[in-house]
């Protein structure tokens, strides 16, 4: 595309985007990755305000917003979410959630999670998970299962791909099946739950690859969340 | 700039107002540890089932036209300054900052 081109479309992007802020056709995140327990007392105060301000989105919330075309409570939804996996999600934020009443929205990376505690700090260095140092003697930095299933009980967990690799234009079709489809498979598996989200890598939109784009639907989400936007699909 | 940028540019005063509130919060969220605090931002919502193409309309209607003029008009200061064209990250820092402003923890403290 020429850089001429790609300006317009940047523009014609940004009017979209725009418009739809204008007339209100947004929601309010708060995106979370690791959440370290010395950080808590920072993490209850913003949240003691957020309760008090806002109130949680369930998918049932975000389905109703879509279909009645209004957000129908009293004060506006926040949804906070959280990414990759992490184990301090569960141990620092989660009893948080509890004490707020408040919905996370997690969106994990499913190999993170099978891997053997021993081997977990390794395949998030390669795979561009970040890792506080020292944080788990144990070495366990991930959720467990358990911990998942726990959260999967009154919070909303998607997929955040299965081994955090980002898909390109390039990426082959196998790769696109691995990160997007079985991702979901195992987590639905696992938690024995329907996973509604999906969320990927570099945080394009649903068309920016037409095979993506088709491995997304064909998986059966019903919504993508990218930079920008969360897009109904299903 | 285009037309339809133009026809939200605010007074001047706001405009130099608005432009310093705007620098200062992106200073903030570049100097947070993104990978260990919180990060708010708007979402914009599509539906891509919904063929009427009916928008979501929520929120205060005055509010949101302020966001958007805001929004705006910081974008506008800032490529006429530096004569840019508008990136992909540019509508990211706004979205961002915008998210800052006018719904965090820090807002309700520093901006109202």
């Amino acid at each position: 595309m020429s850089e001429m081109s790609l300006q317009n479309t940047n523009r014609s992007y940004l009017q979209q985007l725009t418009n739809k802020l204008q007339v209100g056709s947004y929601i309010r995140i708060i995106n979370y990755h690791n959440t370290p327990a010395y950080n808590a007392d920072e993490f209850d105060s913003q949240l003691k305000f957020y309760s008090q301000h806002f109130c949680p989105v369930s998918i049932q919330d975000l389905d109703d917003f879509y279909n009645s075309k209004r957000w129908n409570k009293e004060k506006p939804g926040l949804i906070l979410a959280f990414y990759n996996g992490y184990r301090n999600n569960y141990d620092v934020f989660y009893p948080l959630l509890e004490k707020y009443g408040f919905t996370g929205w997690f969106f994990v990376v499913t190999d993170f999670i099978n891997n053997p505690v021993k081997k977990q700090i390794n395949f998030a260095r390669n795979h561009t998970l970040n890792i506080i140092k020292d944080e788990y003697p144990d070495g366990r930095y991930a959720l467990s299962w358990r911990e998942l299933k726990e959260l999967s009980e009154k919070h909303v967990i998607g997929s955040h791909t299965r081994t955090h690799t980002q898909i390109t234009q390039t990426s082959s079709e196998e790769l696109m099946k691995e990160e997007i489809v079985i991702s979901r498979r195992e987590l639905e598996d696992k938690l024995n739950q329907e996973i509604p989200i999906f969320c990927w890598l570099g945080g394009e939109e649903y068309g920016f690859n037409k095979k993506a784009a088709q491995y997304v639907s064909q998986a059966g989400y019903h919504y993508l969340l990218s930079n920008f936007k969360i897009e109904k699909i299903k | 700039m285009d037309k339809f940028l133009n026809s939200y540019i605010l007074v001047e005063e706001e405009f130099e107002k608005a432009k310093n509130e705007y620098e200062e919060v992106i200073k903030i969220r570049q100097e947070r540890n993104e990978g260990e605090k919180g990060v708010p931002v708007y979402l914009i919502l599509d539906d891509l089932t919904d063929d009427s193409k009916e928008d979501i309309r929520s929120g205060d209607s005055m509010f949101n036209l302020f966001l958007t003029i805001s929004a705006l008009n910081y974008l506008c200061f800032h490529k006429e300054e530096a004569d840019l064209d508008i990136t992909p990250g540019d509508i990211s820092i706004i979205l961002g900052a915008l998210a800052e402003k006018y719904f965090t923890f820090l807002s309700y403290g520093n901006w109202q």
